[in-house]
């Protein structure tokens, strides 16, 4: 079964290359990172600049690589549906199910470019255009170099959870429809409608879209030379997208193996 | 109310019925300090050991752990509007020309002493601090400051009488000149630069303390103190010329000088206004700094707050060891990122307060905050409609920790965490109850703070209620019971 998950899944790679969309994400979290750097405050002027870096973050990932990635992956199935190429494709040695987690592994790996793209960016602009040193107030020295490459290292693990979910969540709703237009519309109506009804419901803390941002929060607020917890962001983050991860996979593998590819 | 109370005592702190305190008024901690201010002065002037309430007016006497009405007397006519002091026991007044000094004999106020006496200070009235032992012979000498000196008055016989004139005062130094017009010549405005004298006394143990800033680089302020040895020469207090000199580095002009522990070398502290910078909203900042060494290092704890918020406390001893920690208060509301500090600005009734504790140690402030309160603040309305709770919460009105409400010496937290309800989380082993210990019903409008009005070591909870125009309103004090208590 592995092996046939990872051949889909190089299959969607090698497909996903040829994609103009795909590229469209890189270039989006480029002009995110860009947009964060042209609202200035990274210089060499003996002050760390991870508060670029802890800005760059979440407008790079948490918003640009975000949308690109719901809509990446609302493509993914949808349009072999609509088109009856699926079809052609499960002539393959290759069940319903490894064919799904084929997809949801290819979009957990542009999930992980635009995540790696949007940090080597904010990172080597900081480095070349400022500095990168321990954070400092008062003359007293608060967090180390090592300590704020920490809070990256554990911003960008948790940054990754939210994204997964977002991606089984485009993966399902592409699985439901066979038109594209509609997978893209449902899938970002569906965002918005989950972002406007959680507060109201009071449900907010266990719905993943909640931690797009506040992942960085421990970065951001260490930057700022603030004192930050990783608990309980860290477990109810996790919790929130892994579960949402699960269930929306699971949802996914459901409906196309109940699904009519007939035509 | 009853319901309330009894839930109060099932939770192990237990709160008495409310009783009415007409006129008494709390409010804040004194900056730097921890102390609630307050329009009463403790004193035990009965000699049974539970302190009296010395108001402008009148005194209320503690009976069984209150103050009854029946308790509550007038000035003796030869007081009245004078201002108070009190030492050993006995009420002290000055004011239009005479000093009054008056004793209680469990019936009525019998004036000790009464005579003319020309002092410089202001006839204010209220409480004030003018006595001080300066010999240490267990009758105060009057201490008041005047423009060349602090003038003494000190018991001779069976009156006082001017006993020296101590020049302790710094030199007045320059302002900063406001900018003069020359031209043209109509709106020609010559401004000369006022003088200025600034300066901290302390005085006791037949020695004089005054700590004064004096001009540094980049406006910056460098503190210096001065130590003045008092001696007496025919009962005329002398200040030695030679002081003992200690001299500070240039601090921060918004740091103030304090004592933040117990060693000789005055401490400086202060709070400050700034913003984030590694966020895509910027959130206010509000950084504490506190300097233990003369200001050659500074510990800076920082805090995000909501706009317009302004904390009451910042250094108060948290945890009774006898050194000023540092808190820091603030909100996470800004934590969660753009999007979502929008929709919880919208649609979320709630805002959440964070208090940290960095507790002092011998080495510094600790780098790490313990213990940590959270809590969940219900406004009443959506923050973006700026309910009334929100004006009182940016005035820092709804969380107080300067209260030891169970009296072990460690200050616990007293939120109001809705409209009516104030709840009271005990500090325990290092941290803050998770779940309110107490939950008092207040008033809606009611302004609520904290105070040791009975001093029994258990601080009380003070709703008080604005009348309206010419109305003195409504006091009412929870008293805190220890722990058997009924």
């Amino acid at each position: 079964m592995t092996r046939r998950v990872l051949n889909m899944f190089l299959a969607e790679v090698t497909r996903g290359m040829r994609l103009r969309q795909t590229w469209a994400g890189v270039a989006a979290v480029a002009v995110a990172v860009g947009v964060m750097l042209a609202r200035g405050g990274v210089a060499r002027d003996g002050r760390a600049d991870y508060d670029f870096i802890a800005r760059a973050m979440p407008a790079g990932i948490g918003l640009a690589a975000f949308i690109m990635l719901l809509a990446w992956s609302a493509c993914l199935v949808a349009p072999e549906l609509g088109s009856g190429s699926i079809r052609l494709v499960l002539t393959r040695p290759v069940r319903r199910g490894e064919y799904v987690l084929g997809k949801f592994l290819a979009a957990a790996a542009y999930a992980a470019l635009l995540a790696l793209e949007a940090s080597a960016l904010a990172w080597a602009a900081a480095a070349v255009l400022g500095e990168i040193t321990g954070v400092e107030f008062g003359g007293e020295l608060l967090f180390t170099k090592e300590e704020m490459a920490f809070a990256w290292l554990g911003g960008s693990a948790l940054a990754m959870l939210p994204l997964l979910a977002g991606a089984a969540l485009g993966l399902f709703i592409s699985c439901c429809t066979r038109s594209t237009g509609l997978a893209v519309s449902a899938v970002f109506g569906v965002w918005i409608l989950l972002d406007l009804v959680k507060h109201f419901l009071g449900v907010d803390r266990l719905v993943f879209t909640t931690y797009l941002e506040s992942c960085w929060q421990v970065l951001a607020n260490r930057a700022d030379g603030l004192d930050a917890e990783w608990m309980p962001m860290a477990w109810q983050c996790a919790g929130a997208s892994l579960g949402a991860t699960a269930l929306l996979l699971a949802g996914a593998v459901l409906v196309m193996r109940r699904r009519d590819i007939s035509g | 109310m009853i319901a309330a109370v009894l839930g109060c005592a099932l939770a192990g702190l237990t709160f008495l019925p409310p009783a009415e305190a007409p006129g008494l008024w709390a409010g804040g901690p004194k900056p730097l300090s921890g102390e609630p201010l307050t329009n009463y002065r403790p004193a035990d002037l009965d000699g049974d050991g539970a302190p009296e309430l010395v108001f402008a007016d009148g005194v209320w006497f503690q009976r069984g752990g209150w103050f009854p009405g029946e308790g509550r007397v007038s000035l003796p006519e030869k007081l009245a509007g004078k201002t108070l002091d009190v030492f050993g026991g006995d009420l002290y007044g000055v004011g239009g020309g005479r000093l009054v000094a008056a004793r209680w004999t469990g019936e009525a106020f019998e004036v000790l002493l009464d005579q003319p006496l020309d002092t410089p200070m202001d006839d204010r009235g209220g409480v004030s601090r003018f006595l001080h032992d300066l010999d240490g012979d267990g009758t105060p000498e009057m201490v008041c400051a005047e423009e060349r000196g602090l003038q003494v008055f000190a018991r001779r016989g069976d009156e006082y009488r001017p006993a020296g004139l101590l020049e302790v005062y710094p030199d007045l130094s320059l302002e900063e000149p406001p900018a003069s017009m020359l031209w043209p010549k109509p709106r020609r405005q010559l401004t000369f630069p006022a003088r200025r004298l600034s300066c901290d006394v302390t005085c006791g143990d037949m020695t004089v303390a005054v700590l004064f800033p004096q001009p540094g680089p980049g406006g910056r302020p460098a503190y210096a103190r001065r130590t003045h040895t008092l001696a007496q020469d025919g009962g005329i207090y002398v200040a030695a010329p030679s002081a003992d000199v200690w001299r500070g580095r240039p601090v921060e002009p918004f740091l103030r000088p304090c004592r933040l522990n117990n060693d000789n070398i005055p401490d400086f502290a202060g709070t400050r206004l700034s913003h984030t910078r590694g966020r895509v909203l910027n959130a206010p900042v509000m950084e504490c700094w506190a300097t233990l060494d003369g200001g050659k290092t500074f510990a800076v704890r920082r805090s995000v707050c909501v706009p317009g918020f302004r904390p009451q406390g910042g250094f108060m001893d948290m945890d009774g060891d006898g050194l000023a920690d540092l808190v820091t208060e603030g909100s996470p509301l800004f934590d969660g990122g753009a999007r979502e500090t929008a929709a919880h600005l919208t649609v979320r009734q709630t805002l959440p307060h964070t208090v940290r504790v960095y507790r002092q140690t011998p080495g510094g402030f600790s780098e790490e905050p313990s213990p940590v309160f959270q809590t969940e603040l219900d406004l009443g309305g959506s923050i973006w409609e700026q309910p009334p709770a929100l004006a009182r919460y940016a005035a820092g009105h709804l969380v107080s920790y300067w209260g030891d409400f169970d009296g072990d010496g460690r200050r616990d937290v007293m939120a109001r965490t809705g409209g009516t309800r104030v709840e009271v989380f005990l500090a325990r082993d290092g941290a803050f109850a998770g779940k309110p210990d107490a939950v008092l019903p207040v008033a809606e409008e009611a302004q609520v703070s904290t105070a040791d009005v009975n001093g029994d070591g258990c601080w009380d909870v003070v709703a008080r209620t604005a009348g309206p125009e010419g109305d003195a309103g409504q006091t009412l004090v929870f008293r805190a019971a220890r722990g058997d208590a009924p």
